[in-house]
């Protein structure tokens, strides 16, 4: 870490990681209400239970962009961050909306949209938050005497997501439900298929740029190829979210067409990454960090690329959508494009900042990954083919959805428990892990620097292949 | 290709991409207005009592929602109007009791009225098997 203001990192991604782990335990409640639907009924009813872990979700992934962001803007703008003190009150307000919005759910109250379950003045807050963000963000890459590619797809990103939320937020305010619905995916889908994935390309092609320590040049060659089939095929791939909510015929072959496109952008990305590992002349030291690195690659091609193409054209949609496919789908999605990439900027980063990056444990990490990345992966299988079961026999033999729920689909259901049980092991060890690592000193890399003879930066790129 | 080529692939596609997604947005919302039965004040307030209830966490409606429970896009010409009357107030488990205002329930059925008139391109189609 080579500017103290890096440091103001540190607690958005401690407050990513408390609520991923937060989101995980209303996932297990809400997983249990699948099998036994009175669970925890008077407690927490299902759509408490749902709202709070997707609101937990979308929040801990905003949360752990911003650090990462905060974290690698000094060193790509080679100065200090505009104004930690303007962060830290960002981070204090975010915290504060988030706590209300927490409030407001638990207590049973919604505005009642998916996602955007916050109300209003939840809303405003963390409308504030992002502006203080950008124009702190914003300021130290425009002070910066070179500007990088990185910086320019990363605050693209950025600013994209955080005009689609104001904007998204204004339109869907509408009294005609299909419209409502219409402005509503501009949030949902503009999100997570456009402006996120060009945050975590450009947070992506950072670290395995300083993992790998191949030239900056090699790195983002193919940076805006990538990001610009991102928008290619996404911006219209959100017609595959307007078949049948009363919107035009032509959204069928419009949102068929690009939305069978969108796993390009994301295969050429796991094209690339081995690229750039062949190409790499050193063997990283951090290897928990590149493992996740290249596992939420995969997860994103996988997860939103693979299991979204499945069921994205109209002929298939129409029996799929709305079932358990799309859950399997999202799960995985979520997982491998986003939370994935979270954590494995959270590998990257909190060894370099305590400056363990060469000593530091990594079983615990590596151990953590199997747990979750396995279990996702069967969780999200499990959905899938619960999905399908559910297609069969509920909207192609006419049985009713209660009937086919309670029925046929509770194998499915006790297997994702036991997939979210596994999950939470990895969740576990994660944030015991993130505890650890937090916690370590520094001194002992430097005794260990004295013992090897090595003196190398806490780059991460330390061995040199033989 | 080069870096400059890749990032004006970037800028000006993105660019054109979301002019037509604009335009067709334009395009779209006027067709919704012709696709869905009028809003009366009714309608909009049980699209607000919906909201209130969060009954998206559960439900789907026009497939969207959290499919928890079913979807309730055609359960007004489904059921009718007295059976969803008698349904919402003494609903039977997981299903919790509201308590909705008559007033509210009255806006609520208007509502899924309104929804099951929604012209939505023949979805959900009909079971291939019919019981």
């Amino acid at each position: 870490m080579k500017y103290s203001s890096q440091r103001v990192a540190y607690p958005y991604l401690l407050l990513a990681v408390a609520l991923f782990a937060l989101q995980i335990v209303l996932g297990l409640v809400i997983g249990a209400q699948y099998v036994w639907p009175d669970f925890l009924k008077d407690v927490l009813p299902f759509s408490q239970g749902k709202a709070i872990h997707i609101n937990l979700l979308v929040l801990w992934l905003l949360l752990g962009m911003m650090g990462a962001t905060y974290y690698i803007i000094p060193p790509e703008s080679k100065r200090e961050i505009h104004s930690t003190k303007l962060a830290m009150v960002q981070f204090w307000i975010l915290t504060i909306a988030g706590l209300i919005d927490a409030g407001y759910l638990m207590a049973g109250f919604s505005e009642g949209r998916k996602y955007l379950e916050a109300p209003w003045p939840v809303d405003i807050m963390i409308i504030i938050g992002a502006l203080m963000f950008l124009y702190n963000v914003g300021m130290t890459v425009l002070k910066s005497e070179k500007k990088t590619s990185i910086q320019a797809v990363l605050l693209t990103g950025l600013i994209g997501l955080s005009v689609l939320f104001v904007f998204g937020n204004v339109m869907v305010r509408n009294a005609n439900f299909s419209i409502d619905q219409y402005w509503w995916w501009w949030i949902v889908h503009l999100w997570v298929e456009g402006t996120w994935e060009l945050v975590v390309a450009a947070l992506t092609a950072y670290v395995l740029m300083r993992l790998t320590g191949i030239p900056r040049g090699h790195i983002e060659k193919y940076l805006y190829l990538e990001v610009a089939l991102v928008f290619l095929t996404g911006i219209l791939g959100i017609g595959h979210h307007y078949y049948w909510i009363g919107t035009p015929k032509y959204w069928m072959m419009v949102g068929g067409f690009f939305s069978a496109l969108e796993p390009v952008p994301l295969a050429l990305m796991v094209w690339n990454t081995f690229q750039h590992l062949k190409e790499s002349k050193t063997v990283p030291t951090n290897k928990v960090a590149l493992n996740w690195l290249v596992i939420a690659i995969i997860g994103n091609f996988v997860g939103a690329g693979l299991m979204g193409v499945v069921h994205t054209l109209p002929i298939i949609n129409q029996w799929t959508h709305g079932t358990q496919v799309t859950a399997g789908h999202g799960h995985m999605a979520f997982f491998g494009a986003y939370a994935a990439h979270i954590i494995a900027v959270v590998y990257f980063v909190l060894p370099e900042m305590r400056g363990v990056t060469n000593t530091f444990d990594q079983r615990s990490g590596m151990r953590s990954l199997w747990w979750m990345n396995l279990s996702m992966l069967f969780m999200s299988l499990t959905l899938m083919a619960a999905g399908v079961v559910q297609v069969y026999v509920e909207r192609i033999s006419g049985v009713s959805f209660m009937l086919v729920k309670n029925t046929y689909l509770t194998g499915w259901m006790i297997m994702r428990l036991v997939f979210g049980l596994t999950f939470t092991v990895g969740v576990l060890e994660f944030v015991y892990d993130f505890i650890r690592i937090s916690k370590s000193k520094p001194m002992e890399q430097t005794l260990q620097n004295i013992v090897t003879g090595s003196f190398s930066s806490s780059g991460g790129a330390a061995a040199t292949r033989r | 290709m080069t870096h400059g080529t890749a990032r004006n692939i970037f800028i000006f596609g993105s660019l054109l991409m979301l002019g037509i997604l604009v335009w067709l947005s334009i395009d779209s919302v006027k067709a919704i207005e012709k696709n869905t039965p009028p809003v009366t004040s009714k309608v909009e307030a049980g699209l607000k009592v919906w909201q209130k209830y969060n009954c998206i966490d559960c439900h789907t409606l026009i497939g969207n929602g959290a499919y928890f429970a079913p979807d309730l896009t055609k359960s007004y010409s489904k059921r009718g109007d007295a059976f969803l009357r008698a349904f919402i107030s003494n609903p039977p488990k997981p299903m919790p009791n509201f308590q909705m205002s008559d007033e509210e329930l009255d806006d609520l059925i208007d509502f899924l009225r309104w929804v099951d008139g929604v012209q939505t391109n023949g979805w959900p189609p009909k079971p291939l098997i019919q019981k």
